[in-house]
């Protein structure tokens, strides 16, 4: 999967598209690994373009989760499509996880947060 | 009268699992059915990638998946003969932990059972791994 990165202060933002399944979730959990290696932690994950999220995507958002998490960052998701959302629902990750209507509104949640 | 059957054989590799989901659109559409389309396909998904991870362990092999209608119900039968393993056994995620002890396993397993309406397994030495899911349609255009 491509996945198309930039930078708004010091917020990070990675965007998804098509199927997030198990074939490609190595290439998300490498983009977002080698983020949080160079202590990038504070980040937003655009979904706007992601039609279909497995269970292999969701465990790979999770240990990213919990990984910036224990560096007080955090990972905000933003423009999730009806059905990936009924997903995270079923699953029990719209507890774990902040989810926004928009990108912006995911990045400017982080202003005020302490890094 | 008996429903007409559609079957796919595809090697067991990850890239193969938009193939799968692709050709279970297909046949639901080609079918009349139009309800639950994502839902038998994340279901078919998560049910073929245990296979292709843990029943061949990665080092690939056959599955053969088919579909049909059998009354009110939308019944996809999908064998292997990888090393036999019930989703039965795996217990539920624990939603009430918090996020340090949420465990990573058992989500797709989970997810079978939500989204379809019911899901058996069966081994038979011969035929191998053997794995039906029912989905219970509301309307069926004919």
């Amino acid at each position: 999967m491509e996945i198309p990165e930039k930078k708004i202060g010091d917020v990070d933002i990675i965007s998804l598209s098509g199927r997030l399944d198990a074939y490609c979730a190595n290439d998300v959990e490498r983009k977002l690994t080698s983020l949080i290696k160079a202590n990038q932690v504070r980040i937003v994950v655009n979904l706007e373009h992601l039609e279909y999220i497995s269970s292999s995507g969701l465990r790979v958002l999770l240990s990213a989760l919990k990984e910036v998490r224990k560096q007080q960052g955090d990972i905000k998701l933003a423009c999730l499509k009806p059905y990936v959302k009924e997903v995270f629902d079923i699953a029990g990750f719209t507890k774990l996880f902040t989810i926004l209507d928009t990108e912006k509104g995911a990045v400017d949640s982080f202003s005020g947060s302490i890094r | 009268m008996k429903s007409t059957q559609f079957e796919l054989k595809i090697d067991a590799k990850v890239e193969n699992l938009s193939v799968i989901a692709d050709f279970i659109a297909t046949t639901m559409r080609q079918l009349g059915v139009e309800e639950g389309i994502f839902e038998v396909q994340t279901a078919v998904d998560e049910a073929c990638t245990n296979i292709i991870q843990y029943a061949y362990s990665g080092k690939g092999g056959t599955i053969a998946i088919s579909c049909e209608l059998q009354n009110d119900d939308f019944v996809v039968i999908i064998r292997d003969s990888g090393t036999p393993f019930d989703p039965g056994s795996i217990p539920p995620p624990d939603f009430e932990a918090v996020l340090e002890e949420r465990r990573i396993g058992g989500l797709g397993i989970y997810l079978m059972r939500k989204l379809m309406d019911d899901v058996s397994y069966s081994f038979d030495a011969k035929k191998g791994n053997e794995l039906t899911m029912r989905k219970r349609l509301t309307r069926v255009k004919t």
